[in-house]
Formats: C-alpha cells, structure tokens, sequence
C-alpha cells in the first residue's frame, strides 16, 4: 500500500525500497498518471464549459444535449453591437499603457541596476510597494481628480492609472535582466566611443531584448485583465471589454451565447501570449517571493 | 604613441584609500607591467589610465596632455579586458570595427583598417562569425584586433590571459610580445602572474596594498629586489627567507636561528648584531655534505628539467632547485650552501634591502 | 581642466536623466494620491457636499464612525472569514497538487501548463465563468447535481453558502500560485535527506512532517502572505457573483469601501476605509517581506 511520500521519492528515478518489483511501480506510475490527467480535466472543465457555451447555438444553450452543432452566431452577434468598440478601447489602453511604462521604466530600471548610489534599496522597496495598494486607494483620488481634469471615461486617463503597477512590473523585471548583462561591455563600448546612453542603446538593450519582449506582454496582459479601474472610470467612450461583460450579465442576462463569447475573447489574448511567455513565469514568480 | 605619466596618484571609495600616492613614468612604445598580488590596486590604477574611474588626486598625463576629468573615448586609448567583452549580439568585424564606426569613419576605411588588422592577428576567416562561435584564444584575438584597429596612443591590457588555460596561455604570451615588437604602441599590461610580468614587460611596476614596491626591468628586479616583498614576490620556486644576525667577526657573517653560519661578502658599515632576513633563491643553494646549512629532506620532486628539493631547516622548509639530477631521498641529511654572490640582506624590520 | 566634469560625474548625470522622469511620475501617481486620500478620510466630503473637501473641523470623525459602522465591523468579520478560508484552501490544494505532481515525466511537465490556465484569466473571466456554474439554469454543477439526485438552490444567494461559494471560486483561480512554488521548492530538495531518512527508519508521514515540511516551509510561508495580502484586493468575484450579497453576507471591508464610494458617494468615509485598509495591507507587506527574505528560521 504506498501513499504519496513514497511517490515523492520517484523524483530522481530512485525506486523507494518499498516498491521492489518493477509492476507494482509500473502500475503506481500509470495510475499517478491518470489520477493527475483526471485533475487536469476538473481544473479545466468550468473553462471549458464556458468555450463550448460560446459556441452553442442560441436555442440549445438550456438543453441538456452534450453535443451539438458549433456556431459562430453569438460571436458575430457581438461584434456588431457595442462589444467591438469596447473590445478595441482594451486594446488601446493595454498598448498605450504598455508603451508609456516602457518608456518611462525601462531607463529607470538600468540606472537602478548599474548606479549603486545611496538609498537605492529604500527606492527599489518603494517601487514594489506601489504594486501593494489595494485599488481601492488609488480609485477614489483619481476618480476624483479626473473629474476636475476632464480625464472621466477617456483612454488616456485608463492608461496613465496603470502606470500605477505597470511601472513598477517594468522596472522590477528588466532589473534583472540587465543585471545579467556584464558591464565590461558597456566599458568596453565607453571606451570604443558611446557615451552613456548611447552604448544601453547600441549594446546593452539588443542583449536584453528577450526580456523586454516578456516584460512588455505582462504589461499587456495585466492592462488587459483590469476589471476595477475600468469599472469605476469609464462610462461608454472608454468603456474596456472586461467592463463590457459585465454589462451585458446586468443588461442582457438571458443571452448566455453572447455573454460566453464575450468571455471567450477577452481571455484569448491573454492565453496565447502567456503561452509565449509561459518560460518566465516562474522566474516572475519566485523574483519577489522566495530567496534564490 | 605617447609617453604615459602618472604622478602622485591617490584613489579612495568614500572615505577608504587604495592607492597611496603612486608615481610611474612609462615611455614612449615602452612595454611596462603592473604586477602584484589581488587587491593591491593594479587593476584600479589600469582602470584610472583608461578613464573608467575617477581620480581621487595626482595627474595622469597621456602624451603629455592632462587627462584626469577627460572621458574614455577621448583619450586615444584602447583597452582588452580579462573577460574579453566582445559585443556578443555583433561578429567579428562588426565588433572591430564598432569604435570606428562611431567616430563617423567611412565604411570603405573601416573594412580596409579591420580588415589588416585580421591579417595581422590570423582573423581573416572568422570576421562573419559571431563571438560565441569562437574558442577562447580566438575570441582574445579579436579583443585585441579591436584594440588595434584603433591605432590608439597606448593599449592598455587588464589580466587578458586569465581565463586561457596553461598552454594558450604561453602561445597567447609570445604573440602579445610580437605583436608589441611589430607595431611599438606604449602598453600597460596587468597581471598578477609574476612569469608573464618577467617575460614580457620591458620594466615591471610591482605594487602591493595600493603603492609602489619598485620600478625597473625584469632581472633587476631578479637580481636586486628593493625589499622583502619583491624579493618574495618575483622568481619561481620563491626565494628562502632565513631569520637571524648580521655579524661581523673578521669577516661578514650572517647567523641564522637555526644555528647555522653563513659566510657574506660584506656587510654595511655599523651592522654587527643586526637582526635581519637573508634571502637566497632556490637555484643558488647547492647541495652538498658540508658547510651552509644543516638540513634534512622532506621532499623530493623531480620534474624532469629540474629537481625541486624541499628540506626542514630548524622548524621552517627551505626549496633547492638543481638542474642536475640529485639522489637524494625523503630523511636524509644534507646540507644547503648558498652562492655568496647571490645572497639578498634584508632589514628584519623595514624589510629594505641592506646589501 | 576646470570646469569639465569628470567621467564619472558625466555618468552620474546621465543616469540621474534616466531616473528622475520615472521617480517623478511614480511619485504623482501613487504618493500624491495617497496623501489626497489621507486628507481626504479626515473630511467628511460626499457628493452632495463637494465643498467639505477641506472641512478638517472634525477630522477623525470618518474614523470614530467606523468603530461604531456595524456594517464595517461586520465586513471585516467578513474579510477575515474570506481570507483564512481562501488561504488555506489554497494551501491544501497547492501543496496536495505539488505533490502529486513532483515526479520527473515529461507528461507532467506539459499538463503544468494546464494548470497554469486559471491563474493567468482574466479575473473578470473567472468571475464570469464561475457566475455561470453557481447560476442552476446553465450550470454544469447543478445539472451534475440533478443528476445524482442532490438538487440544490444556487449557493450564491444563499447567506449561509456564499461566502464558500466565492472562496472556491477564488481558490480555483489562484491554486496554481501556491502550488508553483511549492513544486518548485520541492524540486529543490535534495535526495540525501531523504534517504538517510529512509535508512534510519523513518515511515512516510515522519519523512514529511521532518523532513519535507522544513524544506518547504518558507514557500508555504511566503505564498500564504502572498495570497493573504492579494485576499484583501478581492473584487470581481464578488461584483459578479455576489454584490456583497445577499444581504452583506459577503460584503468584505474592500467591497464595502466600494459601495461608500462609488454607490453613496461618501468619498471621505470611504477615503478612511481605504486607508485602514492600507494600514493593514502594509503592515503584512512589512511582515511578509521580513520573512520571506529570511523565509527559512530555525531550518
């Protein structure tokens, strides 16, 4: 009889001196297998449903039928209504977002790495409180600002809250990427004739550009999956798809084929360039949280 | 080609010295060595030649002109590092050529000067290629090729040997040494490899804890060490050092703890008594049965060319070096003597040089 | 030369121009609001008294008045609930999947990425997805649940289910986190241990409990605070599934701030909600940042 501590010890390969015979760890091994595929398939089955629900047609969506023909009906149902405004308002913000966080963070974060001035750590705990705050703090001053400034339910307000965390994700991530950069080539660069920024641009940034590319994906993804900014700062012109969906479930509650579609494209973006990206989230992970 | 001169320079981080008042003349199309052991400040001092850290106080003059507050890329110099720093995401000639290019020089000269210099340092093939696709060796080349497109004043070498292993480290030696014969640019090389110091430097910097020990040409560095510390430092197997006693009693003697009397040529005026070290070097003590100094063997390594003989003398190991094989075993009792003329007094206290 | 700056002070230069725009910026946007908010919860500004802004007559009025707020007190009750309830489903489930999982097969290394899909939704997804297994009509829940025999009522409009309804949907968005670090801790852990434990006797929950705990013990540490700092930002979940209801059977101290804010408008007693809530989330900041640096005392 083994239980799972004794599954552990296959890690390596090393057969637990329990299991001597080569069936018994055969059959351990295919069960684990399929215990785990079983799980997989619960973890995502509420995804699942909601995919398939997209695709239904609009009379079978209460039908107890488990297959069916997919349509593609609910999907052009949406985009012509307000869904595909509120879908490019997402992306216009995610990129503005994103391209200003860039600009902004990414000088910053290699002057952080390379320039050992004093209170640089009290910077660097700074920056990632930033990322700490509840929304809640953030919201209700914006909110009120942006009514005095005239930045209610435009773009350009959403974009420049997400800097809020943005920045920061930024200059958190390219810290370490340039910090894996050696600096004998930016002297070597000095040497041969840049100045400062003139080598980060010939030399240091090329190197870095896997990084960049990751950092600036996870900029897009979290601007893109912001309900509560959106929620409170927009109306309709600015109106991003997340907050879009929510409409929909408050105005149009019975269209469930629509509502899933809608679902369905907001969260398609983010999952295949997280599968571009899905390398470094383990290093995003464990940069903040346990020691290395 | 200038003449570079640094005088009375000091360095501090925040409020801790490193270098304390360092003054060194090197010539016009001389080779000179910085050497010492890590830590004393030789890397630091290449690094303020090069512009790459500050100047804490003193002058630093390249051709003449003062250079302290004058940036890297303005003071005609070029510099190969230890780890090489080749543009890893640029090829060959692309990282040769780099500085050129953002000087604004026409890409016809550029191919024409990189080109050359590829010739002169066995590169030509490999100018397509990118830095990870080359050996070791071959990338130090080409850190050196891009030193030499510059044709700057001075080549300034930080450790560049380091991370070869032993046998490219000896090619990698001679054709540093040819290259500086062909082309006659002032050079400053640093190492902490006393070997490579004496084979390729016209005169040797030796520094230790951010100063000066002494300046000069390899064998006078050899023959006439200034004080303990290069005397210790220079020479392999290291020099035996023995504690005891300058006496004069008819002659110059010199009397070690261990007993033993050892005959000088002479000794300075007022010196009897005087407590003091007396260095030899492994390959002036013969062996023998009698006379210098009672020994006993511990170890025996023959490698060959030379036989290395290590012996107990009163608690403290003394090295013989022999060119000749010896037959002696592990036990035996022998006995050291030293070539009086090749004998090295130094002060116990000051550790100066007193003969 | 005099006059001419140094290269090292030509480079200090360079990067100051590098910094300062982002440190600026940053600074408009999250100190200069956090001091507006502090002002703020000493008013008693609401929309329909704009002009109070700068009525500090009475500035810890908000404050008292939220030691009395039955409905405040109430939500941190609420919060607290929320909380241990999210973080520890979290870290059972993470730590069990991690286990499970902690076997060499390339298998293995694929389905992680299945697992990786909660965590990466979008959270207004999630609450969508999750608002339709918790709505009977279109659930699969309830119909697996019809099925066997077991109808059930929606367990988000029940007072007493709520709350768990929106800490399983929580949990099966965030497990992946915990388990992510917890299987990579595990991974980390040497063999020798293990089998001289094995040679000394040890059975297999002792291996555990000595053993393994230790090492992953700074991971359960640091992606419980982890989780427990982002339990108090929990949002969408509730706006979707609950509003804070029914009743304010999930209203958390977040959500109630919310409501002050942006339903009645009483920005100043909102302003001060947020900013306990601000106290509380940096105090844990503080704490998880002592100890996931230091993760592993007494290992």
């Amino acid at each position: 009889m083994t239980d799972i501590t004794d599954i552990i010890r296959f890690r390596s390969g090393n057969a637990p001196l329990a299991l001597r015979w080569p069936t018994q760890r055969f059959l351990v091994r295919v069960g684990l297998h399929v215990l785990v595929a079983v799980l997989a398939l619960m973890v995502l089955l509420p995804f699942l449903w909601l995919v398939q629900m997209s695709l239904r047609p609009e009379d079978e969506i209460f039908s107890d039928a488990v297959l069916f023909t997919p349509t593609l009906e609910n999907y052009r149902a949406l985009w012509q209504g307000n869904f595909a405004g509120s879908f490019l308002n997402s992306l216009a913000v995610s990129s503005l977002s994103t391209g200003l966080s860039l600009l902004l963070g990414v000088p910053a974060a290699y002057v952080l790495t390379r320039w050992r001035f004093k209170g640089r750590a009290r910077v660097a705990l700074w920056i990632l409180t930033t990322r700490m705050a509840p929304p809640i703090a953030f919201t209700i001053p914006f909110f009120l600002a942006y009514r005095v400034l005239g930045l209610q339910d435009t773009v350009w307000g959403l974009a420049l809250i997400y800097m809020t965390f943005n920045l920061s994700i930024v200059i958190w991530f390219m810290q370490t990427f340039f910090a894996a950069i050696p600096e004998s080539l930016e002297e070597a660069a000095w040497i041969d004739g840049c100045g400062v920024w003139r080598a980060f641009w010939l030399v240091t940034l090329p190197l870095a550009a896997p990084g960049l590319a990751a950092t600036a994906v996870f900029c897009f993804i979290f601007s893109w999956s912001d309900f509560f900014y959106a929620l409170i700062l927009t109306r309709t012109n600015a109106m991003t798809a997340p907050v879009a969906i929510v409409n929909f479930l408050q105005y149009e509650g019975w269209e469930w084929g629509k509502i899933a579609a809608s679902g369905t494209l907001v969260m398609l973006p983010v999952l295949i360039f997280t599968l571009l990206v899905r390398k470094y989230f383990v290093h995003g992970l464990t940069a903040g949280g346990l020691k290395e | 080609m200038a003449a570079v001169a640094i005088r009375q320079i000091r360095k501090s981080y925040g409020t801790t010295p490193v270098i304390h008042g360092v003054s060194v003349s090197i010539e016009d199309g001389e080779f000179v060595t910085l050497v010492g052991p890590s830590g004393c400040g030789k890397s630091t001092l290449l690094r303020m030649i090069a512009g790459l850290e500050d100047v804490t106080g003193g002058e630093i003059r390249i051709g003449g002109r003062i250079v302290n507050t004058v940036p890297p890329k303005d003071r005609d110099i070029a510099m190969v590092f230890q780890n090489y720093a080749l543009y890893p995401h640029m090829s060959v000639a692309e990282n040769m050529g780099f500085s050129l290019k953002l000087n604004g020089i026409p890409k016809s000269e550029i191919a024409v000067r990189v080109e050359r210099a590829a010739g002169i340092l066995g590169l030509s093939p490999l100018l397509g290629r990118l830095p990870r696709q080359l050996s070791g060796g071959q990338r130090q080349r080409v850190a050196m090729g891009r030193a030499i497109v510059r044709d700057p004043q001075v080549f300034l070498f930080d450790e560049p040997l380091s991370n070869l292993d032993a046998k490219l480290r000896v090619q990698m030696r001679t054709e540093i040494r040819q290259l500086h014969q062909r082309l006659g640019t002032t050079t400053v090389y640093v190492t902490h490899d006393q070997i490579e110091a004496m084979t390729m430097a016209d005169r040797i910097v030796v520094l230790h804890d951010g100063k000066v020990e002494q300046v000069g040409a390899p064998l006078e560095l050899y023959d006439r060490p200034a004080n303990l510390f290069v005397a210790g430092f220079i020479g392999s197997p290291a020099m035996n050092f023995l504690k005891g006693w300058i006496t004069v009693d008819g002659g110059a003697f010199f009397v070690t703890e261990s007993g033993a009397t050892l005959p000088l040529h002479s000794a300075p005026a007022g010196s009897d008594g005087r407590p003091a070290v007396y260095g030899i070097r492994p390959e002036h003590l013969s062996i023998g049965d009698a006379g210098g100094i009672a020994a006993e063997v511990s170890v025996v390594e023959p490698t060959g060319s030379e036989t290395q003989v290590f012996a107990h003398v009163g608690g403290q190991e003394v090295v013989a070096v022999s060119r000749e094989r010896v037959g002696v075993v592990p036990g035996q009792s022998i006995h050291l003597v030293p070539d009086p003329g090749a004998v090295h007094l130094f002060d116990a206290e000051t550790g100066g040089r007193v003969n | 030369m005099p006059g001419t700056l140094s290269w090292e002070a030509s480079r200090r230069r360079a990067y100051l121009t590098g910094l300062v725009p982002a440190l600026v910026v940053l600074a408009v946007i999250t100190v200069v609001p956090t001091l507006f908010l502090a002002g703020a919860s000493l008013t008693p500004l609401s929309l329909v008294d704009p002009a109070s802004l700068f009525d500090f007559s009475n500035p810890l009025r908000n404050y008292a008045e939220l030691l009395h707020d039955p409905r405040f007190l109430g939500s941190l009750v609420m919060q607290l609930q929320l909380s241990a309830l999210t973080v520890t489903l979290q870290l059972a489930v993470g730590l069990g999947l991690a286990l499970l999982l902690n076997v060499r097969s390339s298998f293995f290394e694929a389905i992680r990425t299945v697992f990786l899909i909660p965590m990466v939704l979008p959270p207004i997804v999630v609450a969508l997805i999750w608002k339709i297994i918790y709505t009977p009509d279109v659930s699969p829940l309830h119909r697996f649940l019809d099925f066997v025999g077991l109808p059930a009522d929606s367990f988000i409009t029940s007072a007493s289910t709520a709350l768990l309804a929106v800490a399983v949907a929580d949990t099966w968005q965030w497990f992946p986190f915990t388990m992510l670090m917890i299987l990579a801790t595990l991974q980390m852990i040497p063999n020798e241990p293990l089998e001289a434990a094995k040679i000394d006797g040890a059975n297999h929950w002792q291996t555990f409990r000595y053993i393994i705990f230790a090492y992953i013990r700074p991971a359960l540490i640091v992606s419980g605070l982890f989780r427990l700092i982002d339990s108090f930002k929990a949002f969408p979940l509730i706006y979707v599934l609950t509003d804070g209801g029914p009743g304010s059977a999930t209203e958390v101290t977040n959500y109630y701030a919310f409501v002050q804010a942006f339903n009645f408008s009483y920005w100043g007693y909102a302003s001060a909600i947020a900013i306990v809530l601000l106290t509380g989330v940096f105090t844990l900041s503080w704490a998880a940042g002592r100890l996931g640096w230091n993760g592993d005392e007494g290992e």
